[in-house]
């Protein structure tokens, strides 16, 4: 949403803090947070040095935001944030600043008070009649309900968010897509959900995105259906990818997944050398771990979302 | 390395972890916090209705300090392979009659055993 000239003391630095802001959200959208970060600081002192609280609330936010991301946001950040929220000077810089905090409380695994400002996140979207940022806020919730194991509400979030989403928004409909195919697998509904993931891959790959997560998810499928070669042909490719980019969350879940699927194709050697690799790497105080894992199936247990 | 068939139990780990608090002494709300989840999330996890990610589903087992033998009846780990539990589910499947002619096999394999290691007579130098 483009500020009004109300909100400008001097006009003369909107452009330019447009310029900025409007660049930066494009590196965003490209995944490169480095740039993004940088283009949004600028965009608040442009903001801060002409224009009302109000904008300067927004550009704190988008900077805020991709602090976020980054893994660099102190509990400062977030009691900003929640002095924006507290001062409710508009419905835009609420939106932001609750999407923001829900995404910070998220990634520190306070899942409880992440699921709280992603609602409130989702109820000023709604107020304000945006579909694109309903559904990225309804994502959101969704990610929060699938990791408290609540996979009923958490694919009615994502239905929803999916029949909102812009037609144009190709990489967004498909990251949504994959957490729906996860959910349906964990439902039983697994036809659906590998049309799902298959859908969510093909998009990635024609956009280039990286598309690790989709294929760490349809290894999880193939697994429920005992489809152990697709399992470890696509729990393969998720480690590798995820090991180039450094993601150990996958490395771990993609180990201990292609440990299963080794087990279930029969080769019990595969299964201990993964399970071995995934103890030694990331537990190593667990000496217990790769017996254990090759007696006992704790698939029911664990979610890959969590 | 032969697979032994994996022994699936989603209900019967978290009973298990259940019994393991108990015997620990621990309350619900004591371990919850241990192990950074909450009091309602180890609730569920115990009945069975709640997926954790592996770092806490092995902080978990690793508070208990739990090796698969402890896990299953607190049996020493090392005398239970995948493969014993497997042979002993086995045979709880059969029927009284058929355990024991296993029990009985079982009982002339070691005793063939032990007569072939022992050295026969004429034999000795």
């Amino acid at each position: 949403m483009s500020p009004s000239g109300a909100e400008w003391r001097d006009r003369a630095l909107e452009p330019r803090y447009l310029a900025l802001r409007d660049a930066a959200a494009a590196r965003l959208r490209d995944g490169l947070l480095e740039e993004a970060r940088d283009g949004f600081a600028a965009a608040l002192d442009a903001a801060r040095a002409g224009a009302a609280p109000a904008l300067v609330d927004r550009a704190f936010c988008n900077l805020a935001g991709v602090e976020i991301e980054l893994g660099r946001a102190p509990e400062t950040v977030a009691a900003q944030l929640r002095q924006i929220l507290v001062d409710n000077r508009d419905a835009e810089g609420c939106r932001l600043a609750a999407y923001h905090l829900g995404r910070f409380y998220d990634l520190r695994k306070q899942i409880k008070k992440a699921l709280f400002y992603a609602r409130i996140a989702q109820e000023r979207s709604r107020q304000l009649g945006n579909d694109a940022w309903q559904a990225s806020s309804g994502n959101l919730t969704a990610l929060l309900l699938l990791s408290e194991s609540r996979f009923d509400e958490a694919s009615r979030e994502l239905e929803r968010a999916l029949a909102l989403l812009p037609a144009d928004d190709e990489l967004t409909a498909a990251l949504i897509m994959d957490n729906l195919g996860y959910c349906r697998f964990l439902q039983g509904r697994t036809a659906e959900g590998f049309r799902l993931c298959f859908r969510s891959l093909r998009t990635l790959r024609r956009l280039g995105r990286q598309r690790w997560a989709a294929q760490l998810t349809l290894a999880y499928g193939y697994l429920q259906v005992e489809r152990a070669g697709r399992a470890l042909r696509h729990g393969t490719a998720a480690l590798a990818a995820a090991e180039r980019e450094g993601d150990t969350t996958t490395v771990k879940n993609a180990l201990f997944l292609l440990g299963e699927a080794a087990n279930l194709a029969g080769d019990a050697d595969a299964a201990y050398d993964h399970f071995v690799r995934l103890q030694r790497e990331f537990y190593p105080e667990q000496a217990f771990l790769p017996n254990f894992l090759l007696a006992v199936d704790v698939t029911g247990l664990v979610n890959l979302k969590a | 390395m032969a697979t032994a068939p994996k022994i699936r139990q989603v209900q019967l780990v978290g009973r298990k972890i259940r019994q393991l608090r108990k015997q620990h002494k621990l309350t619900q709300t004591e371990l919850s916090a241990r192990i950074g989840i909450q009091q309602s999330d180890l609730s569920r996890m115990e009945k069975g209705e709640y997926r954790v990610s592996l770092d806490t589903l092995f902080r978990i087992l690793a508070e208990f300090h739990m090796s698969m033998g402890e896990f299953f009846d607190e049996v020493n780990r090392e005398s239970v392979t995948p493969k014993d539990a497997q042979i002993l589910r086995d045979i709880k499947t059969l029927d009284p009659e058929s355990q024991r002619e296993v029990e009985s096999f079982i009982a002339f394999k070691r005793a063939q055993g032990a007569a072939v290691d022992e050295p026969r007579e004429g034999t000795m130098r």
